[in-house]
């Protein structure tokens, strides 16, 4: 029985190795691949990207046959067939390419044109010191708790609470927002910097992406994350009378503006074809925001 | 119990902790020598940035072509421009794809060359990784600090020639392989591998004259 004992003891401790070499259960290990990794490290990790459900394939365009000398293993959980599956469902799910195009085309205008010269001289005026202090009130007061309601509705309670103890410690100590001291603190959980958002809710419930979208100003979108852009202005805090907010809103957008376009110039300078460079990366950030 | 019950008992577990212990280090293997040769490339390109001097950057400095010679000893150019291409690399001549090869990389030098004049001393964090199930392909998770947040970059890394190398990244979740072969995709529809070629040297020729103008501008 001594021995029986020690045994049990060896192998649990040696099938608990692989958790103390990474900190995580090597997915390798398991048979079952359509598991995802684990919470917590899941910001780092892109999960399988499983084509969504509109999957569709056009003109005669066959799904990807594994036979490829290139693409071999099939069963793997980063294999190319998912790469050539999602961008089947990128292809087929744009419907209005000749609106977006359109808005496209006078959004990089305004972006570029205009909001680009027009912040520069904003940063001319306004320090920088102010503008991450404009910009930490806001994300302080008006979206914590858009972004802990969201983390409740789903189901991240742990971020729910990362989000409620930085807003605790941001405005009891930070002047009311104003500086986010939080950030430099060595919290518990660690934080990703994860920001969840109406969109991502009705992602993680199973609503469909729907038909690509580029909005005036806004920039790429999709039906869904129009309905939760919508959704989310109705949820408080709201200013009184109402035209505030969109002052408000509007005012943080362009305070931010040149982190902005910065990303915006990143993907489109990169891309041969810029409106699908866009359209691809929207899909794919969307798609990896929902998923972790 | 008998002994020879509890002999064989004994000895089988033994069996089974040994190919546990054995499946555990080959694949804690892979997943450490493509770290270390990640960090290992990271940390020279690192060095040579630090060591340089970054002030009125052109493209035919020395510093962009040693950089250049660094990435591609860990990036495999092979394996990027196969999978951005996709299915129709097959139809692809033996010319065109060192073509292809040849124009991409210049493409990508034109447009990342100007970011290298961006370099304030980022570190990139090695967090951890994870392999497939054959333990041929890892992918390595990463941190950048730019700008006091962090970005999370993920290397998906592949063995070839015995090396260890990087065939994709993704940036928050953003494969660069798979946006770029979304647009491989939209212009291969209807053109052909020529044209596709021919598109890649006029975007880099364009982003060049952009870039020319743009020095010309804060002068």
């Amino acid at each position: 029985m001594r021995h029986g004992f020690w045994l049990i003891l060896a192998l649990l401790f040696f099938s608990a190795q692989p958790v103390f070499a990474d900190g995580e259960i090597p997915l390798a290990m398991t048979k079952d691949t359509s598991v995802t990794a684990p919470a917590g490290s899941l910001l780092y990790s892109s999960t399988p990207l499983i084509a969504e459900n509109d999957v569709q394939y056009t003109e005669g365009d066959e799904p990807f046959i594994e036979d490829d000398d290139y693409f071999e293993d099939s069963e793997d959980y980063f294999d190319d067939s998912e790469y050539e599956a999602e961008n089947e469902a990128v292809t087929v799910s744009d419907p209005f390419e000749g609106w977006n195009r359109m808005w496209f085309a006078v959004n990089d205008w305004i972006y570029i044109d205009v909001g680009k010269p027009a912040h520069a001289a904003y940063r001319i005026v306004v320090p920088s010191f102010a503008r991450t202090g404009i910009n930490n009130v806001v994300v302080n007061w008006f979206g914590m708790p858009r972004r802990f309601v969201n983390a409740i509705l789903q189901g991240k309670l742990a971020l729910a609470g990362i989000e409620m103890s930085r807003f605790i410690v941001n405005t009891a100590f930070g002047f009311g927002g104003l500086i986010d001291l939080a950030k430099d603190l060595k919290p518990v959980i660690p934080h990703t910097g994860e920001r969840e958002d109406f969109g991502q809710t009705l992602g993680t419930w199973g609503i469909p992406a729907g038909p690509y979208l580029v909005l005036p100003f806004f920039g790429a979108s999709n039906f869904r994350d129009t309905a939760g852009l919508v959704g989310e202005s109705f949820l408080p805090p709201s200013l009184n009378p109402v035209y505030l907010n969109y002052v408000l809103f509007a005012g943080s957008q362009f305070n931010m503006l040149d982190k902005r376009i910065g990303v915006y110039e990143n993907i489109v300078s990169t891309a041969v074809e810029p409106y699908i460079g866009l359209r691809n990366a929207y899909s794919q950030l969307r798609k990896a925001q929902i998923e972790n | 119990m008998p002994k020879t019950c509890k002999n064989i008992l004994v000895s089988t577990c033994g069996l089974l902790i040994a190919t546990l212990l054995f499946t555990c280090s080959a694949f804690a293997n892979a997943q450490q020598e493509a770290e270390q040769t990640l960090q290992h490339a990271v940390d020279e390109i690192t060095l040579t940035l630090n060591n340089a001097n970054l002030n009125n950057l052109r493209e035919d400095s020395s510093v962009i072509s040693q950089l250049e010679g660094l990435i591609l000893d860990i990036f495999s150019m092979d394996q990027f421009s196969m999978r951005t291409v996709g299915k129709k690399w097959k139809t692809f001549t033996p010319t065109q794809k060192t073509e292809f090869k040849d124009a991409f990389v210049k493409l990508l030098k034109a447009t990342y060359f100007k970011q290298v004049s961006n370099y304030s001393g980022q570190t990139l964090d090695i967090l951890g990784s994870r392999t497939n199930k054959k333990g041929t392909k890892v992918e390595v998770r990463t941190s950048i600090k730019y700008k006091s947040e962090n970005v999370p970059v993920n290397y998906r890394m592949l063995r070839e020639n015995g090396k260890w190398m990087v065939y994709d990244v993704l940036v928050e979740g953003v494969s660069l392989v798979k946006n770029y072969r979304t647009q491989f995709k939209e212009l291969l529809r209807n053109g052909t591998p020529d044209e596709l070629i021919a598109k890649l040297q006029q975007k880099a020729v364009l982003i060049r004259q952009q870039q020319a103008e743009e020095a010309a501008d804060k002068q």
